[in-house]
């Protein structure tokens, strides 16, 4: 089994991992990890597929699947803080609206 | 497991059943990869030719700032996105509760010295990571974190940078980045007649300006999405 | 290729332009309304361009001059202009209703138009670009940007159907994004176009292709994935509402017929095609009854929604046919272009009857307090068009639809899409029940809920949705004409 392989696998148990969380858990928080997981496993996917022997045996490394990636963690980032940010938001209005009319 | 059982939101059998179907999707996408793990399909050699045309020696970024350009451009208009909403959601927070006052915790003598001795370094640092992304991994989104987490620690010690999104200059700041990449792109339709084409002799350069743009509009994205979070973070 | 590559930089400036409307917007401290206005309007001309280029032959441009597979090219048939052009005249006319919609300087005024510049951005990228990493980033922009439309309602339900709405579609995106990177691991291309060349029917393809559609099935609430539409969509201020069924699920959709039928078309079982179709058959019915037990005119307006996207899946049986493909493929564009008409009148003129009543109730909604004639007209000739009755465009995408149905003797479609008119008609006439009853509201809502004043712009512009959705009818041919003159079906 070639390095690169055992690679895709592990993101792809990762990436069902994060996925079986996502889907059971009912706390917010545990569920926006478990999806930042998923990305992981997606990442993980796209760097093996980077990483390559040429025919001699020397290491070549694909530049594309690194720049993806890194456009994808701005993007994982992103969608991160606007979940996280809707969280608060969702939990100061619940507290409000339970302390607030009587 | 048994930790999870508090806050799930599925039945035990659900769960069971989901888990035996996940795995069943694992083996079918492990076996699918098996049968064609052996072919060698990249796009290295494709990049490697035409990286004296990018401006820049590092692949990563060739393809990040030029080939596809596109893509970064569209990521940094996601974060400007998520960075405008938070403003308006934190400042729907505080308009009608301006009650807490700016956080009068009092803050450590430690934490203070830290912060002054810090920042300047994590300046230096993020120029440098920008500087350097042209030639080995580093670049735009990493100085701008950097330099964002200056702002996060100076927070923490009660000298909080300017946040107010309502701010000209914020808002100016905020558009910068995606601005950079826009306005270049189609500056090169009248330069070169082709959108986002830069001309090889000065690609090195334009690309560094575009970067110096992005990180700057990073940073502030990152600690206005921040300061929208935190309480009393929209004080000056 | 190169001769169409020399084309205008057109299909650049489709998506710059939005773009630039949306940082101008952030940008100015006041008034970012009028750029965002001035895009909007510029973006409706640029498409009428695209719609008249794309006659001849279809438009492809490489961006920075990188050709695939280094770069991203982008590439524009008549389906894809089809879908801008549409976009852009309902998004014109929902822009002229939310003029008076929000509060003039109100935060939420204020960031509205800068979302509604990054939807439209990510909406047309959407529709144009032809690399498949590019969709992702798009699909983002469509998602987030919609979810934070959705935020602009403040009270806890909005925030909460907007998180639920934020988490489903991530979990979408992912899915699709794993799929393209199967697809990346076996060919080191993300170019659709070197896709469909090189791709066969494979284990690997298949399992892509179901990875890359289930996400986008997610997006575009097919059922038994829709469980997050009716609160996001009625949740959601109404313009905002009119933009996410009218536009966004479309372009979801879009994509899954571009990979079905083209991209990785190898792939597609008929199998696959089938169980397509019937859960869109079980979406017409469970939607329509549904929307026959809300209690809310927005709720109801909403799971109609879910109804009609199952019409746009219970082709794809036919689409998979050679027999009928043509007319199947006719269906489907008149139905996404009709309901996008219709459905858009109906949240626009529900956002007025909910001002002018102060709620949306539909047991306690009177006569009484409903705006003019104008919304009411507008709602019913809504109505009457997705009830698929003449002279309407939901009739001709109905009478395609069944036309081919019968022609391949597939009567358990026919059935099942006549009985989703009857529903249908079912649930509109709950809607106009309302506006014939002049009993007097109940008493214990009289002095709370006084409805405002509803402007004129905003009941005229739920009308001239509302008539398109009649034009459409009477313009079957010519804009069938539009949509066939090169399209490209295999």
């Amino acid at each position: 089994m070639s390095t690169s392989l055992l690679f895709s696998l592990c993101g792809i148990a990762l990436f069902l991992l994060g996925l079986y969380v996502a889907l059971t858990t009912s706390a917010m928080l545990r569920r926006i990890l478990a999806i930042n997981i998923m990305g992981n496993g997606v990442f993980m996917l796209f760097i093996a597929s980077a990483y390559q022997r040429g025919e001699d045996g020397v290491l070549i490394t694909d530049p594309v699947p690194h720049a993806l990636v890194l456009t994808g963690i701005v993007v994982a980032v992103s969608a991160t803080a606007l979940a996280l940010t809707l969280v608060c938001r969702l939990h100061e209005l619940s507290s409000a609206s339970h302390e607030g009319p009587e | 497991m048994n930790a999870t059982d508090a806050n799930s939101a599925v039945p035990p059998l659900g769960r069971s059943l989901l888990a035996i179907a996940l795995v069943g999707i694992g083996l079918v996408l492990g076996w699918a990869l098996w049968h064609q793990a052996n072919a060698q399909a990249s796009l290295t050699a494709t990049v490697m030719t035409e990286l004296p045309n990018s401006g820049v020696t590092n692949p990563v970024t060739a393809v990040l700032l030029n080939f596809r350009a596109f893509d970064t451009m569209l990521e940094l208009a996601v974060l400007l996105l998520v960075a405008v909403t938070a403003g308006m959601l934190g400042e729907r927070r505080t308009a009608p509760a301006g009650e807490r006052p700016a956080e009068t915790v009092s803050v450590s003598p430690l934490l203070l010295s830290l912060t002054r001795d810090l920042t300047p370094v994590m300046i230096l640092v993020s120029a440098y990571l920008l500087w350097v992304g042209a030639k080995e991994p580093g670049g735009a989104f990493q100085a701008g974190a950097v330099l964002a987490s200056a702002g996060v620690l100076a927070h923490f010690s009660g000298r909080s940078w300017r946040s107010d999104h309502r701010d000209t200059s914020i808002r100016m700041l905020l558009v910068l980045g995606t601005g950079a990449f826009l306005i270049s792109a189609l500056a090169m339709l009248g330069v070169t007649g082709t959108y986002f084409d830069y001309p090889v002799a000065w690609a090195g350069i334009w690309i560094l300006a575009i970067e110096t743009a992005a990180t700057l509009s990073i940073a502030v994205m990152l600690y206005v999405t921040f300061c929208a979070v935190m309480p009393g973070g929209d004080r000056p | 290729m190169s001769e169409l590559t020399s084309g205008p930089a057109l299909l650049a400036w489709l998506i710059s332009l939005p773009l630039l409307g949306a940082l101008t917007s952030i940008a100015l401290k006041h008034g970012g309304r009028w750029p965002a206005l001035a895009v909007v309007i510029a973006n409706l001309g640029l498409a009428c361009w695209l719609l008249a280029s794309t006659q001849s032959a279809p438009l492809r441009y490489a961006l920075g001059g990188w050709e695939a597979p280094l770069g991203i090219v982008l590439y524009a048939d008549t389906l894809s202009a089809m879908m801008i052009g549409i976009t852009a005249f309902v998004g014109a006319v929902v822009s002229w209703y939310s003029l008076d919609y929000f509060t003039r300087d109100s935060s939420s005024e204020r960031t509205f138009w800068p979302l509604w510049c990054l939807l439209l951005t990510a909406l047309n990228t959407l529709f144009l670009s032809g690399d498949a990493f590019n969709l992702y980033v798009g699909l983002e922009i469509l998602s987030l940007s919609a979810v934070a439309l959705v935020t602009l309602s403040s009270g806890l339900e909005a925030i909460q159907a907007a998180l639920r709405y934020l988490l489903v579609s991530l979990m979408g995106s992912l899915c699709y994004l794993l799929g393209v990177a199967l697809l990346y691991q076996a060919y080191a291309t993300l170019d659709l176009a070197l896709l469909a060349e090189v791709s066969g029917s494979g284990m690997l393809e298949r399992a892509a292709l179901a990875l890359m559609v289930a996400g986008l099935l997610l997006k575009t609430a097919l059922f038994p994935l829709h469980f997050w539409l009716p609160q996001a969509h009625a949740g959601a201020p109404a313009p905002v509402s009119a933009l996410l069924s009218a536009l966004v699920l479309k372009a979801t959709f879009y994509l899954i017929l571009r990979l079905w039928f083209d991209t990785l078309a190898d792939a597609a079982t008929q199998m696959g095609s089938l169980l397509l179709g019937l859960l869109g058959c079980i979406a017409i019915l469970w939607g329509s009854l549904q929307a026959l037990r809300a209690q809310r005119l927005k709720q109801l307006v909403a799971y109609s929604t879910v109804a009609q996207i199952g019409y746009l899946f219970a082709l794809f049986p036919l689409l998979n046919d050679p027999r009928v493909a043509g007319a199947a493929f006719d269906s489907v564009i008149y139905f996404v272009i009709a309901h996008a008409c219709a459905k858009g009148a109906m949240f626009l003129a529900a956002g007025n009857i909910l001002t002018a009543a102060g709620h949306d109730r539909l047991a306690d909604l009177r006569a009484a307090n409903l705006p003019s004639a104008i919304t009411l007209f507008a709602l019913a000739i809504a109505g009457v068009s997705l009830i698929g009755l003449p002279p309407t465009g939901g009739f001709i995408a109905k009478w395609l639809l069944l036309q081919s149905a019968l022609q391949v003797g597939a009567w358990w479609l026919a059935g099942v899409v006549l009985l989703g008119g009857l529903l249908a008609a079912a649930y509109i006439f709950r809607i106009l029940a309302v506006c014939f009853d002049i009993s007097p509201p109940p008493a214990a809502m009289q002095p709370s809920s006084q409805g405002a004043i509803v402007s004129a712009g905003r009941q005229w512009s739920a009308l001239i949705l509302a008539l398109a959705a009649l034009a459409l009818g009477f313009l079957a041919a010519p804009v069938l004409d539009l949509f066939d003159a090169n399209l490209v079906t295999d």
